[in-house]
């Protein structure tokens, strides 16, 4: 029998799959929707949130208070993003895996394709942020969390990324390639 | 632009292409949290979902400290058809429709025992396989890859991955196919059969890996690699372009030979130029002949220490 996440959440420190399953379910839209708006690839957005919670199985002993899983959990999808990012340079060109670019492209003819095009040109801790509270909806103290920043610095580094991006989504604006 | 419209705008740029849950495929291969365990996924999404269920299985080492140990494998769905009996391919068993039935099945648990000793000359071969639907051609095949992930628990181990490929209809080859290792960004040669193999380190993120095919014109890549030091689990992509790929194996080994010397990034596969194998715990027997010496393709290896 299911119990409280508080449970479920010693219960999987302690081993249990499906108590792991139970606390990590209600977790998976919104990871996904973090790893799709940082990665902006459907394959690498998929791999990414399944490293994520291998990730989180590994290390989930060492989560201290089961009320911060999510924000827990979500800077660990966070940074597998990032370094999904970075290696994206070694991967070589044309291999396949640029399927989901090929798919990307018939995308981009529908709405959207402006912020997409604007998010890439954003550093990662920028697009993070963005993406926390404008997409994901939290709330500046939960984006802080996430970020393990204080509330104050996660909100300047919205408040720039927000300079950043708003230039680039006025009307009449063509977003840098 | 005011913030209720620019959360439009997200929704409106990515609600449509969030990927599929994997989250039952990935706790059916949650790792024990004291084992290396090995994580195999065809992502369904390169596939017709008609055609190739999504696909997984683990491999279990305990602790490799010990010698001397029991692989346990879980695995998901497989393929069209089960291994033929007496391909030498070995250790297979598996869940297997129908030709042309449905691709999904109930997974089950299939648990193979090796010893796993010190040397890669003393492992008794631990080999797991997972099958792609029978007879699927290359344009069929945009791509294949899978997922290692090993959890390394701060030790060393050498990890083997190999391909068994479709070699004409109805003929298997039984013959694992190729992955060098090459240099980040670098593509093969040419389709070579060669092994496989490197260190694979707590620390030393480097795998880049290329899937090759006997005698199958094919497209090989490297595809992927590893770059977090801080990684406790190390993921691989195994890739072909244009190709077939009917099995897929890995093990590992722990690496109870010296430290590599010269340090691991110069010992790495190239594919052009020579390979020096280093103190690479690359067994003689792990470097087929196969692998031609040419100016684009590693030489042979020379005996690793013993």
């Amino acid at each position: 029998m299911a119990g409280g996440v508080e449970e479920d959440c010693d219960r999987a420190q302690r081993g249990d799959r499906e108590a792991f399953g139970r606390i990590m379910r209600p977790l998976m839209v919104r990871s996904q929707r973090l790893a799709m708006s940082l990665l902006d690839d459907a394959g690498e957005a998929e791999d990414a949130v399944q490293d994520a919670t291998l990730k989180a199985w590994q290390m989930l002993v060492y989560l201290r208070d089961p009320g911060a899983l999510e924000s827990w959990f979500l800077k660990i999808v966070g940074n597998r993003c990032r370094e999904v990012r970075r290696t994206r340079r070694w991967t070589t060109p044309g291999v396949g895996l640029g399927e989901h670019a090929v798919a990307g492209i018939e995308d981009r003819v529908v709405a959207g394709e402006d912020l997409r095009r604007a998010l890439a040109s954003l550093s990662h801790e920028h697009r993070l942020v963005l993406s926390l509270h404008f997409y994901l909806d939290l709330a500046l103290e939960e984006v802080a969390a996430v970020l393990g920043v204080p509330v104050g610095t996660a909100k300047s580094r919205l408040h720039r990324a927000l300079q950043n991006v708003r230039p680039l989504l006025a009307p009449g604006t063509a977003a840098s390639e | 632009m005011n913030d209720q419209e620019l959360r439009n705008r997200f929704h409106e740029a990515y609600d449509g292409d969030l990927p599929p849950d994997r989250l039952d495929q990935t706790l059916t291969a949650l790792p024990e949290r004291s084992r290396i365990s090995l994580l195999l996924s065809y992502p369904a999404r390169r596939w017709h979902l008609s055609r190739l269920a999504t696909q997984g299985f683990v491999v279990g080492l305990p602790a490799l400290a010990a010698l001397g140990l029991v692989l346990a494998i879980a695995t998901g769905n497989l393929g069209q058809h089960s291994s033929p009996a007496g391909t030498g391919r070995g250790g297979w068993t598996g869940y297997s429709p129908a030709p042309g039935g449905p691709l999904t099945g109930v997974p089950q648990d299939i648990t193979f025992s090796g010893a796993v000793t010190g040397h890669w000359s003393e492992a008794t071969v631990t080999q797991c396989e997972v099958q792609a639907p029978a007879g699927a051609g290359a344009a069929d095949v945009p791509v294949y890859h899978a997922f290692l992930k090993a959890p390394l628990n701060g030790a060393s181990y050498v990890l083997t991955i190999g391909l068994i490929g479709y070699h004409g209809p109805g003929t298997y080859q039984g013959v694992p196919a190729t992955i060098p290792t090459l240099p980040r960004g670098a593509a093969p040669a040419s389709p070579h059969p060669s092994p496989i193999v490197g260190p694979v380190q707590q620390g030393q993120t480097w795998v880049s890996i290329a899937a090759l095919f006997v005698g199958v014109p094919t497209q090989a890549n490297a595809l992927y690699e590893v770059d977090d030091p801080t990684a406790s689990v190390i993921t691989v992509k195994v890739g072909d372009a244009g190709g077939t790929i009917d099995g897929f194996f890995a093990r590992w080994q722990p690496n109870q030979l010296p430290p590599p010397s010269p340090p691991p990034a110069s010992a790495r596969i190239h594919v052009a130029g020579s390979w020096s194998c280093g103190a690479f715990p690359i067994a003689p027997q792990r470097v087929s002949s196969s692998l031609g010496a040419s100016a684009s393709t590693p030489r042979r290896a020379s005996p690793s220490p013993r």
